[in-house]
């Protein structure tokens, strides 16, 4: 969190930017749902009628933040690109290597690579855990959970 | 009443049963030390831990989650007194009176009254529970598809712009989850909406994988490199076989005195927010503290260690944890997003919740009205004699935990329906939540949406075929027309508070 000394922007950027999201998911989501499944009429709606209000109302929603958010100065918008790119890499690669080469190298490569999240990296500590919450998946969810895994397994 | 004692006898005797303490006591267990743990909350244990429960029993499933979330209330106190950090939102006022407690050397003294607070808030919130739950479903039963569409409009309506930051952007999270809802299988017609033609989609998205991607991935990618390893202010002596530990909880005539009294209202505030929609454990706790405070003799000691401004907020917490449980069960709507996550549970496991849940799964009902109990009871054990332990807790560091939390999050994600598929989903949506959370949109509102956007829609398709399409039939109906009002009138509240300027920031505390 900035503190009261920082400069403030003159618009709300995460709320303009957030709410033209929003107006495109809706709309997207509104035409979509006209084009391709029946509308209906109020007594007997299809399955577009329902998804089309939805849509629509998403998208008028949007329109409002992002109009309140152009009237008024908000908190500058922060990406912690470091934490955000370890976590997406590291559940990316689980997700991968787990029907390839089994659970236990599926796990050690995420810890791993999470661990990049934050320095210093500590490389010790990161192959204990890795190794320990290796043996605790095949354990606790392999064996107790009876979830079809393999602990080490070549599939590429 | 005789049915009552013989429903509850009844209870008891399936919450006895072993594998039922088991898992009464997992419960309570996780829930103390996820609570303990800043930076980890009852939500995304919830969702965790939700794939586990598809291998247990839906009675054993219910106890286990419950427990987590009644739970967390007695652990997150402790992190407030000890750290000055809330363990979880609901017990964020804690710290303004039970840090300088700690800082005097009254950290026991905190803790001994927080857990006797949260043990009469939540044996008040039961006996609330027993007793209004069967009364509230008769009534449940009276409702049409109207009635249910208004009342889970208002529900949805009060979650996003009572307790949030931003109402408009909260109902917009709404809207959006509901949108999500509505991906899969259409039941009526059968025709697949959304899915583009990807088979794991005919289903809907997986509750597991949205709940954990906004829950557990985002909040993970949020607190790595931010949340520092604490100090602990606990110095007493951690065997509770010495005189030393029980010496150093003992609050002293004074303060003895006052517990009871703060402790009795609180719970009466957290018993009543705690069964309204949209209000909850945390709003529950910040409304008894204003009230300890303006009704106190000396206010000028809250703030400095006021044992009324911790015992009446850990009692509103608890109560309220205990009463969320009366609508979620008995009419289906959720109260808040943790209560949406037991519904999804509870749908899951093929049970549907509503006004027949008492007469059809008594079993389940009573049941867990007695786990309430028990576990009430292990948590004053695992909170006071245990203490040291959950102080070793606390020093586990943040770079030893995130890594396991996100291997517990990809296993559970892929354990349930063992697909990629899934996994692949919860990082989508861990990357939108912390797209959402940088732009201050809150993802619980988004959750409470897309578990009752289904229902929302068949309701609402119901009501207008028996209405002939007449839209009307909403404002006809008195119970329906009710709901509709009160909606209006939040809904123009909400616009009128986004207007006039910002409004404070929600509680951002872990969720």
């Amino acid at each position: 969190m900035p503190g009261a000394g920082a400069v403030m922007r003159r618009i709300d950027l995460g709320d303009v930017v957030g709410g033209l999201l929003l107006v495109a998911f809706g709309l997207w989501f509104a035409l979509y749902a006209l084009e391709h499944y029946a509308y209906g009429t109020a007594r007997r709606m299809g399955p577009g009628y329902f998804p089309a209000w939805v849509g629509f109302l998403v998208a008028g929603l949007g329109s409002v933040i992002a109009l309140f958010g152009l009237l008024r100065a908000g908190d500058p918008v922060f990406v912690r690109l470091r934490p955000l790119l370890a976590v997406i890499a590291a559940t990316s690669i689980f997700a991968l290597s787990v029907e390839r080469f089994g659970v236990v190298p599926a796990v050690v490569a995420l810890v791993f690579t999470a661990a990049l999240g934050e320095s210093p990296y500590r490389l010790l500590r990161t192959t204990l855990l890795s190794l320990g919450l290796a043996v605790l998946a095949v354990v606790l969810f392999g064996w107790g959970l009876g979830i079809p895994f393999q602990p080490f397994q070549w599939t590429p | 009443m005789s049915d009552l004692l013989a429903n509850l006898a009844m209870g008891f005797s399936v919450a006895f049963s072993l594998k039922t303490l088991f898992w009464c006591f997992v419960g309570v267990f996780m829930g103390t030390f996820i609570g303990v743990l800043p930076g980890i909350g009852p939500l995304a244990t919830i969702s965790m831990l939700l794939p586990v429960t598809f291998h247990l029993d839906a009675t054993s499933a219910i106890i286990m989650l419950a427990g987590i979330y009644y739970g967390a209330n007695y652990g997150g106190s402790t992190a407030s007194i000890l750290l000055n950090l809330p363990g979880t939102p609901s017990s964020a006022v804690t710290c303004l009176d039970g840090y300088p407690m700690a800082k005097q050397g009254r950290a026991g003294v905190a803790l001994m009254a927080t857990t006797l607070a949260s043990f009469i808030g939540s044996s008040i919130g039961i006996l609330l529970f027993t007793g209004f739950a069967p009364a509230l479903a008769e009534v449940g039963l009276k409702f049409g598809p109207a009635e249910y569409f208004a009342m889970m409009l208002l529900g949805l309506v009060a979650a996003s712009t009572v307790a949030t930051g931003a109402p408009i952007k909260g109902v917009a999270m709404v809207v959006v989850g509901v949108a999500l809802g509505l991906v899969g299988t259409d039941v009526q017609t059968g025709q697949q909406r959304f899915t583009f033609g990807l088979l794991p989609l005919a289903d809907g998205i997986n509750l597991v994988s949205l709940a954990m991607g906004l829950f557990g991935i985002a909040e993970v990618i949020n607190s790595v490199g931010k949340v520092a390893q604490q100090q602990s202010t606990y110095r007493s002596s951690v065997l509770p076989w010495t005189r030393d530990f029980w010496r150093a909880m003992d609050p002293g005539r004074d303060d003895w005195r006052r517990i009871p009294g703060a402790s009795v209202r609180g719970s009466a505030i957290g018993s009543f927010f705690g069964a309204l929609p949209g209000t909850g454990p945390t709003i529950s706790s910040f409304l008894s503290y204003a009230l300890e405070k303006k009704i106190a003799r000396e206010p000028k000691r809250f703030g400095q260690g006021a044992i009324e401004g911790i015992s009446s907020p850990e009692a509103a917490n608890n109560a309220a944890a205990q009463t969320a449980f009366i609508p979620t069960l008995t009419l289906g709507i959720p109260g808040d997003v943790v209560m949406a996550l037991m519904l999804g549970a509870l749908i899951i496991q093929g049970i549907q919740p509503g006004p027949r849940l008492v007469s059809e799964h008594p079993e389940l009902f009573w049941g867990l009205a007695a786990s309430f109990w028990i576990g009430n009871v292990m948590l004053v054990i695992l909170n006071l004699p245990l203490i040291g332990i959950w102080v070793a807790i606390l020093r586990i560091p943040y770079s030893i935990l995130y890594p396991s939390i996100l291997v517990f999050l990809v296993i559970g994600v892929y354990s349930v329906n063992n697909s990629v598929f899934d996994v692949a989903t919860c990082i989508l949506f861990g990357v939108i939540g912390y797209a959402m959370n940088i732009m201050r949109f809150e993802p619980a509102p988004l959750l409470l949406g897309f578990v009752l956007g289904p229902l929302m829609e068949e309701h609402l398709r119901r009501a207008m075929l028996l209405a002939r399409g007449d839209p009307m039939v909403f404002l006809q109906r008195p119970i329906s027309a009710t709901f509709v009002a009160i909606t209006a009138a939040l809904l123009l509240l909400a616009l009128w508070s986004s207007l006039r300027s910002r409004r404070v920031e929600g509680f951002s505390a872990p969720i």
